[in-house]
């Protein structure tokens, strides 16, 4: 997954993964690698096994069978989870989700100080909600609170981000902005990895797809993949994908 | 009202070190939404309370393994680890294995006493006199009780984290498996002592009344354990007071003054957002 100008770099490999859930196996001998700079899409449908596939590659789900790499330099990975996943009975301001991502640098029992905090601030900054600061995360809109997950993958300093359905629940202004946002991060030399069950949204975002599919996993080129024949073929039903003003619109049972 | 406190100091103090115990380790009990995990605990203990009675009944004693509290502990201790471990795993539902860990430990603490020739069921789920906290127990519960609210203090950023988003602690690096364990040993340590001081209906409502009473109060989370413990504090002196004014039971005055306090800082609330 990942094709960009520079020299090519495998940041992830995996070989012959095999996940599961007690008897449930997701994927049964899966084969990729993730090339660092990429800008990648993992669509899918609900239920399809894109964030088990998120977890092993973030090492929150040991595999089965088989492994998966980290390669060359340190990665550092910023994680951005579906909203869903937050309880919102927890009384938390933004600032307080934010530091969370600073946690890692610090030791058992040490306490937040200005230097996480300041942290926690520039990444609000980064994502334009500094002002959200002391209001309470679960009073926030669904692009907001969006925001403030990234801003806490942010406060990390993460050179791979991966973010879990980020535009889920969300009205189109608002999956604008947090996709546009995220193409920024991109910009910034972030490999980043968008799960989504929602093909249209990121089509047009994304240099890279990997569609997830029935358990196993097709990856190639945005333009080399979205065509009708492939998706047809994939998805066992007529799909077609209109060009316009440089998009891509995918059109299924067409 | 002083004269009564004083009247009854150890048992307050008692009291109130259960109280501020529960109240902190109740906190996360129900922002992560385990209450029941409590209750269940709170069988676990009394089941290990009714075991330890049973081998004493029968002659066999080994070593202080089979003293109540110790034995409590230890089986309660173990149900903790099972379920730390259950709330990070994927494979089975979480309530479910409260379930049945609730009705069988339940199940097994009465069929114990009704083996055992030295107590019956009511002193084991009533007991615990609230006004008969001896000294060295108040030791006891100081030393013991009092640490743990230090862990809290201490651990908070990890506690937090683990509870909170348990995904993005392990992406981080944290054992989230092994914090959930020793954040469930506090629970352990804790609801045993309590039982075995205060009963299990009062410990039960120390765990969930002033937490609840701080979630409504506080809009911040250090916010919310100072309105739990103050809460806790506050409803068990004013329930000492009541008791003896009334001549009412201690302990159930107490969960009442509470239950007072949470409708009030509940009805206040539902008013100020109106507003």
């Amino acid at each position: 997954m990942g094709y960009s100008n520079l020299p090519r770099e495998v940041l992830i490999s995996a070989q012959n993964l095999t996940l599961a859930y007690g008897s449930n196996v997701v994927f049964d001998g899966i084969s990729f690698e993730i090339e660092r700079g990429g800008l990648i899409g993992l669509v899918g449908p609900n239920g399809g096994g894109k964030t088990t596939l998120l977890r092993a590659i973030l090492g929150a789900l040991k595999p089965r069978g088989g492994r998966i790499a980290r390669h060359g330099a340190e990665v550092r990975f910023g994680y951005v989870p579906q909203r869903r996943h937050l309880d919102p009975i927890w009384p938390l301001r933004v600032i307080d989700v934010v530091v969370m991502g600073t946690y890692a640098s610090l030791p058992v029992g040490g306490r937040i100080g200005s230097t996480q905090m300041a942290s926690a601030n520039d990444a609000l900054d980064a994502v334009g909600i500094e002002h959200l600061a002391e209001k309470r995360y679960a009073d926030l809109s669904g692009g907001q609170q969006q925001r403030t997950l990234v801003a806490r993958a942010l406060a990390a300093r993460p050179n791979f981000l991966v973010l879990d359905e980020p535009t889920q629940g969300m009205d189109l202004t608002s999956s604008t902005g947090i996709l546009e946002l995220i193409s920024r991060l991109h910009e910034q030399n972030i490999t980043i990895l968008i799960a989504s069950h929602r093909l249209n949204t990121i089509a047009n975002y994304v240099e890279t797809i990997a569609l997830v599919y029935d358990g196993s996993i097709h990856i190639g080129p945005r333009d080399d993949l979205l065509t009708g024949e492939n998706l047809s073929s994939l998805y066992g039903i007529p799909v077609e994908v209109i060009h316009g003003d440089g998009d891509r619109i995918v059109v299924f049972g067409g | 009202m002083l004269d009564t406190l004083t009247l009854f100091a150890g048992s307050v103090g008692g009291s109130l070190i259960v109280a501020v115990g529960c109240a902190v380790v109740g906190v996360f009990l129900v922002l992560r939404r385990i209450v029941f995990v409590g209750a269940a605990l709170a069988q676990l203990s009394s089941a290990g309370i009714a075991l330890a009675i049973l081998l004493q009944s029968y002659g066999l004693s080994v070593m202080f393994f089979t003293d109540p509290l110790i034995l409590s502990f230890l089986i309660t201790l173990a149900g903790t680890s099972y379920f730390g471990v259950l709330a990070a795993s994927d494979e089975l539902p979480p309530d479910a294995g409260l379930g049945v860990v609730f009705v069988v430990a339940g199940a097994l603490a009465v069929l114990f006493l009704a083996r055992s020739a030295q107590a019956d069921i009511y002193d084991l789920f009533f007991g615990g006199d609230v006004l008969l906290i001896p000294d060295e127990q108040l030791l006891i519960l100081a030393a013991v009780i009092l640490p743990v609210v230090l862990l809290y203090y201490l651990f908070s950023k990890e506690f937090l984290f683990i509870s909170y988003d348990d995904q993005m602690a392990a992406t981080l690096g944290y054992s989230v498996k092994g914090w959930n364990v020793a954040l469930f040993a506090t629970f352990a340590i804790v609801i045993t002592f309590s039982i075995r001081t205060v009963g299990v209906l009062l410990a039960f409502a120390y765990l969930v009344l002033p937490p609840l009473i701080g979630i409504f109060a506080g809009s911040r989370l250090d916010r919310v354990f100072i309105g739990a413990i103050t809460s806790a504090v506050v409803g068990t002196l004013a329930g000492f007071v009541l008791s003896v004014y009334w001549d009412l039971p201690t302990g159930p005055v107490v969960i009442a003054t509470m239950g007072a306090i949470l409708a009030i800082v509940w009805g206040s609330t539902r008013l100020t957002r109106r507003s």
